[in-house]
């Protein structure tokens, strides 16, 4: 919708020089428009398919959940060696998938990244819908999940009754809430503004009225755009830290423990590593599908692309030398139990997983090497999958592997998974894409402020005097 | 236990008392009153209550009927039941032909566990398996809850006077009545039998499902005794077991057990006794023995034979019979004849062989030994076993021909566990009138014309006399759950007597064993004792001069000739059907029993069901794993069972287990496993168990095995912890492998203050046989839930302890190691850090606890358990119709024990240490004003074992008897370089080289 | 309000509500304007951009934002409330054995103080930018001009009659290249 008020100033369009984060040439009131077209067009059969298939695994996954939650943690594959295989797998996935959303809005903020901006939005909104997808796994894992506030430690008339600060479960709730709340504050406040353009833009009625609520007032006084920057970096920094706790702190889950193959002081670096990769490999998966839905490719550039995919490349490697790493120090530390646990992964019954791991986290990324590789969307795309398979694969791995051979060689069993627990994972699917696929439809998926805000930088780069330092892309 | 033993107070009150109770009042017993104090100091009141508990019993259980659970109005609270106090009562057990002597604990009226009877001079205070399991088979919903008349139940009047004017008939018309019966062990109901048989035309066939026949009959033709010799397991520093399962399931397993782990500690100044083994499948006792040499069953004639002569040569006899051999390696047998010759006189050769010949060969070499007197005890004959299978051929003729006119079958299931069942249900429709007694509508009951259901042994008055002139008494534990009666009452209302069996036994015991005993001035003094003490025995007379009177070389001809006429069936693709009883199972008359179905076979850890065993060179050369289902081939019978690969089997022999295939046993117990008894041959009417040659195909069907554990091999860790009784000697440090226990794995942490108690425990491995008993009485005492064969395939067994079991060596000579694992209570608990709740701390005494109500589920805990001994409730087990065991029945859940929560769905759960024990035994102490002694408390699983392998203590005593065994130089700790620093040790297991 | 030409001049009394408003559509000469205007003693009440134009703060003269102290204070309270409730629940209120740890694992607690000083720390600051810029749920949008958050950049000038007189604010603004200059009443 242009109002008659636009038509008059039409005239007066400026056009900013070329700017190499943006194909094309939009005018700033373009930049808005693209953005906030598909907010008011009625959505394509692309986009209702998509939704049709998500929307369809999310009801398959309820429906197996509350079948476990009815009946028994017993319909799923678990036995007396194995405690955890699917559930837990599941969650450190998806909390991996997470991280790279906060990696991309805020490490790559404080960098100066500036072709986050056009990704960065999407990026934190994955983050949240993986870090619920996420916490969904340790609540329905729990034998009791209707006690679930046992983890509380709330003040209670039942004597001194508290929780066990030393237990790295516990630390996990407080990670994944400070995680989720943390996201949330910044992907909200990074859409103010977005919020105060669609009111402003929008002709009254309920649309104008929501953003108006949604948007808290914001008239883009520079006093308050001041402020506003100070807080976005100060959440940034904060959330550049946490990012890195949350994962360690999952990673503790295994580190802290006894066992053969988790009891290892490199998990938190290693694990950190891997989610950054995973969670690339997903955002890769995610732009390339909503670009091409959503029709932005002016915005998310195959430059865009070949960027993530170099970060792919580094933690894709630093992950590959991790596996060795890990042989090694079981080979160095010479202890049977933890040699043994490494060398049935590699050849026991659940080889297969670990060498289809291997293929996908660290062979498959060299070929990023590349520069061909690096801007073919479809080889991106292809390798963005494998890079998810990998690294679900690499938990599974990691969990079952060292639980079904441990000390006592009587407990040894396999582990097989149930229906049910394939259901779960799918539904966990099709609970993160139902939600994304609302908010491309519903919320600003690119932060229109910040590629107004570059699109004047780059234009007159002297005036920032930064321009493109750090630049990924030039490196 | 005699210490827990409750009195009564007075006869006049117990009087009234009763006959309130029998208006009022159910099932309760009249007469007993929670009062505290030895037996000694009490005799006197004992002696009068005993009395009065006794009549009032016997009129209670004439006139009370109905459901327990509903039977105690606590408005009016009987006096004798203190809520929470249990009570206990001597008996003796029913489960299988030992009768060992019982203590049988109630709560409220109802028997929930069952123990050994410390003060009998045969059984002490273990049980087995089986024996744990009885008291839920007490409260089996399959149970008949009336008689039957063609199908239809009846009243017992109307049963009743049906079968005596018929029996009128019979007598009138000369026809002939058979009563055919178990083994009797009782004195009493043998004397009421012999009345029976008194009657013209009226006789009595004795049937064992499994037959001693041969061996009887070997000891009556050698010795002239009738009866088994008793053997004595305790005084044998040398023993050679040819095919005989003696601590399994050998005549009296619990006996043995005892006396064989007595001789086993390597601490005896006499030394550690050497024990042989040659048999064809894995034994629980062949598992144990210093070493074991896989037979065929056709060469353990052989064996006895070569083992014999080699003994007469050192005997300097001369003109033997020249034994084929070459079948085996010969050094072993030398070893074995060397030292059963050095310690002749205390050397022991027991055979589990069923024909006749080879019995006599294993007497003469016996003989030889000098073992008559010493460890064959020939003076007090063993009494079980009396069977007779030519007579029980006779009989099944006699049936066919239509001679027999009644028949009245008295605790046996012919129509089952008979080789030729198909023949004798055939016969039985020959019968004008066939009775059952069975206590459910089993294969037998099923075609009788009438079921005059008997009691559970728990609800009747019984004596029992396993061994001659040793006697236990059985009293009433409570009053009939339905409407059935004593097996001997029916006779004796049969016989046109009263139906009062209490007042019969009582009239027995006046008239033959009071004379024989002097201690007792009058008989009620010497009844109340014998009562309250559950068992008598017989001062041993002068011992008589026995003489070996068998026909060797008769004996050995027939061997040999045998041994000659088989040589055609000894090819590759036939092989020689081995059928053996479970230390579970046994002869399947539990196959009800989920405990017992669940109770891992201590060998292959296989539950639910039976199967083939094959030995792992034929199972690869037939291209056959387990799980496979193949068919046995015996030409007119043909079974299809699942196969086990068994490491250590005989390349020749199939091993089958026996009792499983029942198809008329109830819910749960119908059509679990294949029945094996069809391929018993009946040669000349004896009952041959080995030796049939069968073809085996395969029927390309899987039916995975439902096995608790599936690796085998400790991987070169140091787990169970073994040596050579020499190194043991040599080495004074401990010498258990180069593990050196005593050092302590430092700690990061300064460590807790010490509580009261450090509660810990000690294993001795080296008299533990694996035998499992454990497992079932920590089902029974911690009300551990059956989940069945399905969650079993899936790992999911709930047992708090289990038996780890190991092979090492080579696959077709294994050497077998046993572990009973249970949680650990390590100090330094790796499972209590990791709970987000704190749902399992740590307690000031020593114990890692499992808080169900706070728990959540999260499962951290078991996957961080190295010893991997938690247990997790996958669905809700209890009142859940997916698992339609005791649990889910409001009969079956009487067994519960009070003591210990039912766990919920979704919590953790693991062994307790029997914290409900601790916590009385410290209630008691406190009570009288003390400090806890060493063996006030006793867990269930040491209370039960027979070997006495568990000691359960407190560390903080240096006197205790688990800080001596912790001081043991044998003495380490499983993982204990993973500084756990467990509560829980073991004593390395010592094996002659 | 509507668009008047430029080149209009308006009598009206002077009140202290009333501002100038002055519209561009670049941000350089949005820039150039705010820095004329105050080289000549202007006092500029406020600009408003649609996003964030590098340089304008400094050209403005604003000094930094004092939010991040409110982030250390509230850090430093969420870090103190962590570790001190911990240390009371594990070792004064509740001392239990868990695994023959002593009851004071302070590496153990570090974890979620870590996780709990973060929290305060953002939550806190997040609360003071909104408090602060008067930002809330249904709080009236008062917009110098209905595109300054789309493509529009707009300067508002606080009156001082003795300049209107002379009306050399307007020429100044009208020299530094705004496409519109207006005068309105604005409760900014």
């Amino acid at each position: 919708m242009t109002s008659p008020l636009r038509a008059t100033h039409a005239d007066r369009r400026v056009r900013l020089p070329f700017r190499r984060w943006l194909d094309g040439d939009p005018s700033l009131a373009e930049i808005t428009d693209d953005v906030a077209r598909p907010l008011n067009a009625w959505p394509g059969r692309g986009w209702f398919m998509c939704f049709a298939a998500a929307f369809t695994a999310l009801t398959v996954g309820a429906g197996c959940v509350s079948y476990e939650v009815a009946t028994g943690i017993g319909v799923w594959g678990l036995n007396k060696t194995v405690g955890w295989a699917f559930d837990i797998t599941n969650f450190v996935f998806w909390i991996g998938i997470g991280h790279a959303g906060t990696l991309i809005s805020a490490i790559l903020l404080l960098f100066r990244q500036r072709w986050r901006t056009s990704i960065n939005r999407s990026a934190e909104a994955m983050t949240i819908f993986a870090v619920l997808c996420a916490a969904l796994f340790p609540l329905i894992h729990m034998g009791r999940p209707w006690l679930a506030f046992f983890v509380i430690p709330y003040p209670n008339s039942r004597g001194p009754l508290w929780v066990n600060f030393r237990s790295p479960l516990l630390w996990d709730v407080f990670a994944i809430n400070t995680y989720l709340t943390i996201s949330l504050v910044f992907w909200y406040v990074g859409m103010i503004p977005d919020f105060a353009t669609l009111r402003d833009r929008s002709g009254a009625g309920i649309r104008k009225t929501l953003y108006g609520i949604a948007s808290l007032g914001w008239n883009g006084s520079l006093r308050t755009w001041s402020r506003y920057e100070t807080l976005s970096t100060v959440l940034a920094a904060l959330a550049t830290p946490l990012v890195i706790s949350v994962h360690s702190i999952v990673s503790m889950d295994f580190a802290v423990s006894i066992l053969p193959g988790w009891h290892t002081t490199l998990f938190p670096p290693y694990f950190v590593a891997g989610a950054v990769y995973s969670g690339f490999g997903m955002v890769l998966t995610l732009l390339i599908l909503t670009r091409s839905l959503m029709h932005l490719e002016t915005y998310i550039t195959i430059r865009h692309l070949e960027a993530m995919a170099k970060v792919t490349l580094l933690t894709g490697s630093i992950v590959g030398f991790s596996y060795l790493t890990e042989f090694f120090t079981a080979w160095l530390n010479g202890t049977l139990y933890e040699q043994a646990t490494f060398y049935y992964r590699a050849t026991g019954p659940y080889a297969w997983c670990f060498w289809t791991m291997v293929t996908c986290n660290a062979i498959a990324p060299q070929v990023l090497w590349l520069r061909r590789v690096r801007t073919s969307v479809a080889a991106l795309f292809v390798l963005s999958i494998l890079v998810n398979i990998g690294m679900w694969l690499e938990r599974f791995v990691i969990i079952v592997t060292s639980l079904h051979r441990s000390y006592l060689p009587s407990t040894w069993v396999m582990y097989r998974p149930t229906i049910i627990e394939v259901g779960t994972l799918v539904g966990s699917f099709g609970l993160f894409f139902t939600c994304f696929l609302l908010f491309i439809r519903l919320l600003p998926m690119i932060a229109m402020w910040e590629i107004k805000a570059d699109a004047g930088v780059e234009a007159h780069g002297e005036l920032a005097g930064n321009d493109d330092r750090g630049d990924l892309a030039r490196v | 236990m005699s210490t827990e033993l409750k009195f009564w107070k007075s006869v006049d009150e117990l009087r009234m008392h009763s006959a309130a109770q029998a208006g009022a009042g159910r099932d309760c017993f009249a007469g007993q009153r929670a009062t505290t104090g030895p037996p000694p100091a009490a005799s006197r009141r004992d002696f009068l209550t005993l009395a009065g508990f006794s009549l009032a019993a016997a009129a209670m259980s004439a006139c009370s009927r109905g459901r327990v659970q509903k039977a105690i109005p606590f408005l009016n609270k009987p006096e004798e039941l203190t809520p929470g106090v249990p009570n206990w009562y001597a008996s003796t057990c029913g489960g299988c032909s030992a009768g060992c002597s019982l203590l049988v604990k109630t709560r409220d009226g109802r028997p929930i566990k069952v123990e050994g009877n410390d003060e009998s001079p045969l059984f002490g205070g273990g049980t087995c398996a089986v024996g744990q399991a009885t008291v839920l088979s007490l409260y089996d919903d399959e149970r008949l809850k009336r008689p039957l008349w063609r199908g239809s139940s009846a009243s017992w009047e109307d049963v009743d006077q049906r079968i005596e004017t018929h029996l009128a008939e019979a007598i009138a018309a000369q026809k002939r009545v058979v009563l055919l019966s178990r083994t009797i062990l009782g004195p009493t109901t043998r004397h009421l039998i012999r009345e029976w048989t008194a009657r013209p035309g009226f006789e009595h066939v004795t049937y064992d499902p499994v037959s001693f026949t041969a061996l009887r009959e070997a000891t009556r033709t050698s010795f002239g005794v009738d009866g088994l010799p008793h053997y004595r397991f305790a005084r044998a520093r040398m023993i050679v077991a040819i095919e005989a399962d003696f601590l399994g399931t050998w005549l009296s397993p619990v006996e043995f057990t005892r006396d064989y782990a007595a001789g086993r500690r390597p601490e005896n100044t006499t030394g550690m006794s050497r024990h042989i083994q040659f048999e064809s499948g894995v034994s629980l006792t062949g598992s144990n023995a210093d070493k074991r040499i896989a037979i065929a069953p056709s060469e353990r004639a052989l064996v006895a034979l070569a083992l014999y002569s080699r003994i007469a040569r050192k005997h300097g006899m001369a003109g033997l019979p020249d034994v084929p051999e070459g079948f085996i390696d010969p050094r072993p047998l030398d070893a074995a004849a060397d030292d059963l010759w050095r310690t002749r006189g205390e050397s022991l050769v027991v055979c589990g062989a069923d024909d006749v010949a080879t019995q006599v060969i294993v007497h003469a070499t016996n003989a030889l030994l000098g073992g008559i007197g010493t460890t064959v005890d020939l003076d007090r004959p063993s009494l079980q076993k009396q069977g007779d299978d030519v007579a029980v051929a006779r009989l099944i003729d006699d049936m066919e021909r239509g001679s027999v006119d009644a028949l009245i079958v008295y605790g046996v299931n012919p129509a089952y566990d008979y080789p030729q069942s198909d023949r004798f249900i055939a016969a039985m429709r020959n019968v004008p009138l066939t009775v059952s007694c069975a206590d459910r509508l089993d294969e037998t009951a099923a075609q009788a014309h009438a079921v005059c259901p008997d009691h559970h042994f728990l609800e009747a008055w019984g004596d029992a006399e396993p061994v001659a002139s040793f006697f236990s008494l059985a009293q009433p534990t409570i009053a009939p759950l339905f409407d059935t009666r004593a097996a001997q009452d029916s006779l004796l209302k049969w016989l046109g007597r009263a139906p009062d069996f209490y007042e019969y036994l009582r009239g027995y015991w006046r008239e033959t064993l009071y004379p024989q005993q002097s201690r007792y001035a009058t008989f009620d003094e010497f009844w109340d004792h014998s009562l309250h003490d559950g068992v008598f025995a017989l001062p041993a007379g002068p011992a008589a001069e026995r003489r070996f009177a068998g026909d060797v070389s008769a004996a050995a001809a027939s061997i040999v000739r045998d041994h000659e006429r088989s040589a055609g069936e000894r090819h590759a693709d036939r092989f020689e059907v081995h059928l053996y009883e479970t230390v579970g199972q046994r002869d399947g008359a539990h196959a009800n029993n989920p405990w017992l179905h669940e109770l891992p076979d201590p060998v292959s850890k296989v539950t639910w069901g039976n199967y083939a065993a094959i030995a792992p060179a034929v199972a690869s050369r037939l291209g056959i794993s387990s799980g496979d289902v193949v068919a046995l081939d015996a030409g007119t019978r043909r079974i299809e069972v699942p196969v086990h690969v068994q490491p250590g089997q005989s390349p020749r022999a199939i091993s089958i287990a026996m009792g499983y295939g029942r198809r008329r046993a109830g819910r749960v117990g119908q059509g679990v496993g294949a029945n094996a008894y069809p391929l018993v041959q009946v040669v000349a009417g004896m009952r041959r168990y080995a030796g049939t040659s069968v073809t085996v195909a395969r029927t390309g069907r899987l039916e995975p095995l439902a096995a608790t554990q599936t690796h085998h091999s400790m991987e070169g860790r140091t787990i169970v912890e073994q040596t050579t009784f020499a190194a043991w000697l040599a080495a004074s440090s401990g010498g258990h492998g180069e593990h050196e226990p005593q050092v302590e794995v430092p700690s990061l942490w300064a460590g807790r203050p010490a509580g009261a108690h450090a509660w810990g425990m000690a294993i001795d491995l080296n008299t533990c046989t694996g035998c499992s008993a454990c497992v079932t009485a920590c089902q029974a005492e911690n009300n551990v839930p059956v989940v069945g064969r399905d969650e079993v395939r899936r790992g999911r067994e709930m047992h708090w302890i289990r038996i780890d079991r190991y092979y090492t060596g080579s696959e077709d000579d294994p050497e077998t190691l046993v572990q009973p694992m249970m949680c650990q209570h390590c100090n330094n608990a790796p499972c209590e850090p990791v709970c987000p709740v704190l749902a399992t701390v740590h307690s000031s005494d020593g114990l890692n606890q499992q808080v169900y109500n706070r728990c959540i589920g999260t499962r951290y805990c078991e996957n961080n358990c190295p010893y991997k001994v938690r247990r997790f409730n996958w669905f809700e087990y209890a009142r859940n119709s997916r698992f339609d065991f005791n649990m889910n029945s409001a009969l079956g859940s009487m067994t519960l024990n009070p003591d210990v929560a039912v766990r919920s769905r979704g919590v953790m759960e693991k062994c307790s240490l029997c914290v409900q024990r601790i916590q009385a035994g410290k209630l008691t102490a406190e009570r009288d004003g003390r400090p806890v002694a060493d063996g006030d408390i006793e867990t269930a699983c040491q209370q039960v074992c027979p070997a006495e392998a568990i000691v359960f203590g407190d560390l903080s005593d240096p006197n205790s008897r688990v800080s001596t065994l912790v001081r043991s130089q044998r003495r380490y700790r499983v993982l204990e370089e993973l500084g756990t620093r467990p509560n829980v040790s073991y004593l390395a297991k010592v094996r002659n080289a | 309000m509507g668009s008047s030409p430029a080149t209009t001049t308006v009598e009206i009394s002077p009140v202290c509500s009333e501002c100038l408003v002055a519209t561009y559509a670049e941000p350089e000469a949005l820039l150039a304007a705010v820095r004329t205007l105050r080289a000549h003693g202007f006092k500029i009440y406020d600009v408003y951009t649609p996003c964030p134009v590098h340089g304008l703060e400094e050209a403005m003269g604003l000094h930094r934002s004092r939010l991040p102290w409110v982030t250390l204070a509230a850090g430093v309270l969420g870090l103190i409330s962590a570790i001190s409730f911990q240390f009371y629940a594990a070792v004064f209120d509740w001392s239990l054995n868990v695994g023959g740890k002593p009851d004071n694992s302070t590496l153990a607690f570090v974890p979620i103080t870590f996780e709990i000083t973060v929290l305060a720390a953002g939550l806190a600051t997040a609360a003071a930018f909104l408090l602060r810029s008067g930002l809330f749920p249904g709080a009236p949008a008062r917009l110098a001009g209905p595109r300054v958050t789309d493509d529009e950049f707009a300067v508002a000038l606080r009156w001082r009659s003795s300049v209107f007189e002379t009306g050399e604010a307007r020429r100044l603004l009208h020299d530094s290249g705004a496409i519109d200059i207006r005068q309105a009443v604005m409760e900014l």
